[in-house]
């Protein structure tokens, strides 16, 4: 693989938040007995007609926004014309012509080197259904369950040149997509999934050769594996002086390898044409003006400002910014305290893993709880068990400390009678200690922990433990 | 003797006034309709027709105001009435029932009108002498030895024969008003969009509408102000502009007689034209309209790839015929002339096609251009409805014979057939009209003009109404 690059361009298929399907009314939540989310429309009975989801159009137009492309003001739909048991009209509405969003771009970070990857095209269209093979009989059935639900298919220019960059644009487009609310992006319940085209490029050329695509992957890691793959599969063909053969093929998650599923030559022309069952759609500009308000500042560029304004580390960033709700919370809670990295490490370390992005308390509550820390009033165990506190009484943190005595002990004479008391309780140690075992200072230290619940200040005690034993030398 | 009750406005007249109850009225209609030998009607409904004339009595005595109280109403059977199989003349078909009906047909039950039965047409809707259904060909209630014309062929003989006081049918290029022609009687093609397709099966949507076939003028209007308007479930329906009449005596209207025609149809439109004028319109010759070859080849094209998509539904899996693989059941299940449809549209729509498909749209948009050009500059063309009265079975010219029709399904304009003559073998011949879009009324008005100058048109069995 030595003298060669990978050159990737990935289409990334979306499924919508909508509460109903693109052209019906039939819920298009995850799930559910198989065929009990159909109806006429969705099957595609005859004399049925689509009407086109008000939502679907306003996500889809969203996400155009977000990831900086151009929406279109005028747009329509077309058919492509396939035919599988899990597609009942014998097309799929889709965009070839006019599709919502066209030349954006999404930033990456790789090794801590930052790259565009530019997108071509977002367009809306409707998924198909499932066919299930059960085993034994060889019987095939169709639910139809998913079969119109919305989907955005984002096709980026290739751009890529290793598998990180691959998984982290993938990353990257998923988290926009869950930023904004337009999709759960479950990968496990199909709702983003990849197709990946890899060609490889003599290291300095600017001209790739014969592009494979891999179909149908539903994971980060596979994308970066199956990219791995295809491009050692390529490098082993030209480097044998052999041709690579533009065709589809898939990941195989057992063995690692892609392998063929078919050839340009079975192709299938799509014979794309205009769906005369809907009508052109138009988007006026305070239409297109709210999506851009809504869309603000982008992840990538909160995430930037915080490393730049509270110097936080980029893997606390990226898990911080996962959701709007978290975003803007997080940024409140930053700004209303007095040391932001005690804020980031609580949001991080267990505002985060314990209520997701929905905290039950205000941000400013997290920032007053983040300076009591920082001001040595709380010890870091006493944070995380006020945070809890203030969750499940809704008090506010000075009352919560208070009343549940998480308050660090930081008066001097207060301490000192611990000290003393610990050392009574404690004569080996103490002995120890004035035998020259300065180590054995731990121990009182840790007799003056029990004795106050924890709650005594740890650099006042050794402090007086310190004093303790200076003073008994004397 | 009483004179029978043929039209929508007579059966609306006689109920209202009780000379009629809703009962009585379609028991004469469906008499003729049960002893049918044209083979006009596909599935006949008389219970559906019995309970619904005892529902809207009903309606009528809790003082329900129904525009069309006890109209018997036949509906072409590639329109879905729910719980009534819908076979669109295929094998394909022949054994769905839709669980839902076509907006048009629940507009016309809440009107007040009963279901006399589903109508004959060619296999979906493809075809325009009436020849091709899978229940065999629909003849002329004129001349047995002739067709009814098509696609709309039995709906068109159905009203002739007094089998229904009105029927619906649908019109992709002439499918309603070819046939309307044949069996002289009135149809009108709507602006497209007027009408919503909702439940009709579709064949080719950028071009097909539902449409009004009735004995009058006025009973078309009747059919047309109930069933059309905005619905939900069709977006590209809208609602029709408010009618603006206009008075026939400031109508600037245009005749075309294209050379290509039989004598009968040169003569209709001479006839027609000099009617409109005997009524105080303006009439101009005009030399040159557009190319009915061209049309037609338009027509063909678009028609025939928007059919290839269209009916790549029907595989056996889900509902409908099935000979167990996908291949079979489309070769087993559609007939000839679809096949040679879908294989068109098929090729247009591929690459190796020679973007046939595009270049076709093209042409279309130079014939919209063409066509609101010139229903702009006169209120009405006065045109062949069909190149001549009804032919022979296998005697058809096939897709071409509409190339005058087509140009309303290309440019979504409205277009009004109305019986004109009978010719010298006592068969009819009709002319078209055309206006602008979402002129219907100007329609009505020249049509309503034709037709008190020409006088009552001789039904099929030789009475005068």
């Amino acid at each position: 693989m030595e003298g060669f690059v990978p050159v990737v361009g990935i289409e990334i298929h979306v499924e919508l938040k909508t509460k109903s399907k693109a052209f019906c009314s039939c819920s298009a939540g995850y799930g559910g007995e198989p065929n009990s989310r159909c109806c006429p429309v969705c099957l595609g009975m005859p004399g049925t007609l689509p009407v086109l989801n008000g939502e679907a159009v306003r996500l889809s137009a969203l996400a155009a926004v977000a990831t900086g492309c151009t929406v279109a003001k005028r747009f329509h739909f077309d058919r492509k014309n396939y035919f599988y048991p899990d597609l009942p009209k014998g097309y799929q509405i889709t965009q070839r012509d006019t599709p919502i969003g066209r030349d954006g771009a999404v930033r990456i970070s790789v090794g801590g080197a930052e790259k565009e990857i530019r997108i071509e095209r977002i367009q809306l269209e409707e998924d198909a259904g499932k066919l299930i093979h059960r085993p034994g009989d060889g019987v095939t059935l169709c639910d139809f369950n998913r079969c119109g639900v919305p989907l955005i298919e984002i096709v980026s220019r290739p751009d890529m040149r290793s598998a990180a960059e691959a998984a982290a644009y993938v990353a990257e487009i998923r988290r926009i997509m869950r930023f904004y609310g337009i999709s759960d992006c479950k990968m496990n319940e199909g709702s983003l999934r990849c197709d990946v085209n890899v060609s490889v490029m003599r290291e300095g050329s600017d001209a790739p050769g014969v592009r494979c695509e891999i179909k149908n992957i539903n994971s980060l890691n596979f994308t970066a594996k199956a990219v791995e793959a295809e491009f050692r599969r390529q490098c082993d063909i030209v480097s044998r002086g052999g041709t690579v053969v533009m065709e589809t093929r898939r990941f195989n998650e057992d063995t690692g390898e892609t392998e063929r599923m078919r050839d340009k030559e079975t192709a299938v022309d799509y014979r794309f044409i205009r769906e005369a069952d809907l009508p052109d759609v138009t988007l006026d500009d305070p239409f297109i003006e709210d999506l851009s308000r809504e869309v603000g500042r982008t992840p990538e560029e909160r995430m930037r400002e915080w490393r730049e304004r509270w110097d936080l580390r980029e893997d606390d960033a990226s898990v911080i910014c996962f959701s709007r709700e978290m975003a803007d919370y997080f940024e409140r809670a930053a700004a209303a305290c007095a040391d932001p990295r005690a804020v980031t490490s609580l949001t991080v370390g267990t505002v985060i893993p314990e209520f997701g992005d929905r905290a039950p308390f205000p941000p400013e509550h997290l920032a007053r709880a983040a300076d009591l820390f920082t001001a040595g009033r709380l010890t870091s165990t006493a944070v995380r068990k006020l945070i809890k506190i203030m969750a499940d009484s809704g008090l506010d943190p000075d009352g919560a400390a208070r009343e549940n005595g998480l308050l660090t002990l930081s008066d001097r004479n207060e301490i000192r009678a611990l000290v003393e008391c610990a050392a009574a309780a404690d004569p080996r140690s103490v002995s120890d200690v004035r035998r020259g075992k300065s180590k054995a200072k731990a121990a009182i230290v840790g007799g003056v922990m029990r004795l106050s619940r924890g709650s005594a200040d740890p650099r006042i005690t050794a402090e007086e433990v310190d004093a303790f034993f200076a003073e008994d030398g004397d | 003797m009483k004179k029978e009750i043929r039209t929508v406005s007579e059966t609306v007249k006689a109920i209202k006034d009780g000379a009629a109850s809703p009962d009585g009225a379609c028991r004469s209609f469906l008499s003729r309709a049960g002893n049918d030998t044209l083979g006009a009607f596909i599935t006949l409904t008389p219970e559906e027709a019995y309970r619904g004339a005892v529902s809207v009595e009903e309606r009528l005595k809790n003082g329900e105001d129904l525009p069309l109280a006890g109209v018997p109403v036949a509906v072409k059977d590639n329109i879905c009435v729910a719980g009534v199989r819908c076979t669109c003349a295929s094998r394909m078909l022949g054994n769905y029932v839709p669980a839902y009906s076509a907006t048009v047909w629940e507009r016309l039950e809440r009107a007040g009108a009963v279901l006399v039965g589903k109508t004959n047409l060619d296999e979906f809707a493809m075809g325009s002498s009436g020849e091709t259904s899978f229940f065999g060909g629909v003849r002329n209630p004129y001349d047995r030895s002739r067709v009814a014309g098509g696609s709309s062929g039995g709906s068109a003989a159905a009203v002739a024969a007094g089998c229904a006081a009105a029927s619906l049918g649908s019109d992709t290029g002439g499918s309603s008003r070819l046939p309307a022609s044949f069996c002289g009687i009135v149809a009108l093609k709507p602006t497209y969009g007027t009408v919503s397709r909702f439940g009709l099966v579709s064949f080719a949507p950028s071009l097909e509408q539902i449409c009004p076939m009735t004995l009058t003028v006025e009973d078309t209007e009747l059919i047309y102000r109930v069933i059309s308007g905005a619905d939900p479930r069709d977006m590209t329906s809208v609602d029709p502009a408010p009618a603006e009449g206009k008075q026939i005596s400031r109508m600037n209207i245009a005749l075309w007689s294209p050379p290509g025609v039989t004598e009968d149809v040169t003569g209709a439109l001479r006839d027609a034209a000099g009617m409109l004028e005997a009524s105080g319109a303006h009439v101009t010759g005009i030399d040159s309209f557009f190319d009915p070859a061209e049309a037609a080849a338009v027509y063909i094209a678009v028609s025939s790839a928007e059919a290839s998509s269209t009916l790549s539904r029907y595989d056996g899996i889900r509902y409908g015929f099935s000979a167990g693989t996908p291949s079979r059941t489309r070769g087993e299940g559609f007939g000839e002339g679809v096949k040679d449809r879908l294989v068109t549209g098929a090729y247009v729509l591929t690459e190796d096609g020679g973007s046939l498909y595009g270049r076709a749209l093209s042409h279309r948009a130079r014939l919209v251009a063409l066509a609101e050009e010139v229903t702009s500059r006169y209120d009405v063309i006065l045109m062949p409805a069909a190149r001549s009265a009804a032919h022979r079975p296998g005697d058809g010219a096939g897709p071409a014979e509409d190339g005058f029709s087509d140009i309303s399904n290309l440019s979504g304009t409205p277009s009004l057939t109305v019986p004109v003559k009978l010719n010298g073998d006592g068969l009819p011949v009709g002319v078209g009209l055309l206006a602008a879009r979402f002129r219907e009324a100007v329609l009505f008005a020249a049509g309503r003009a034709i037709e008190r100058a020409r006088g009552a048109f001789p039904h099929p069995s030789g009475e005068v109404e």
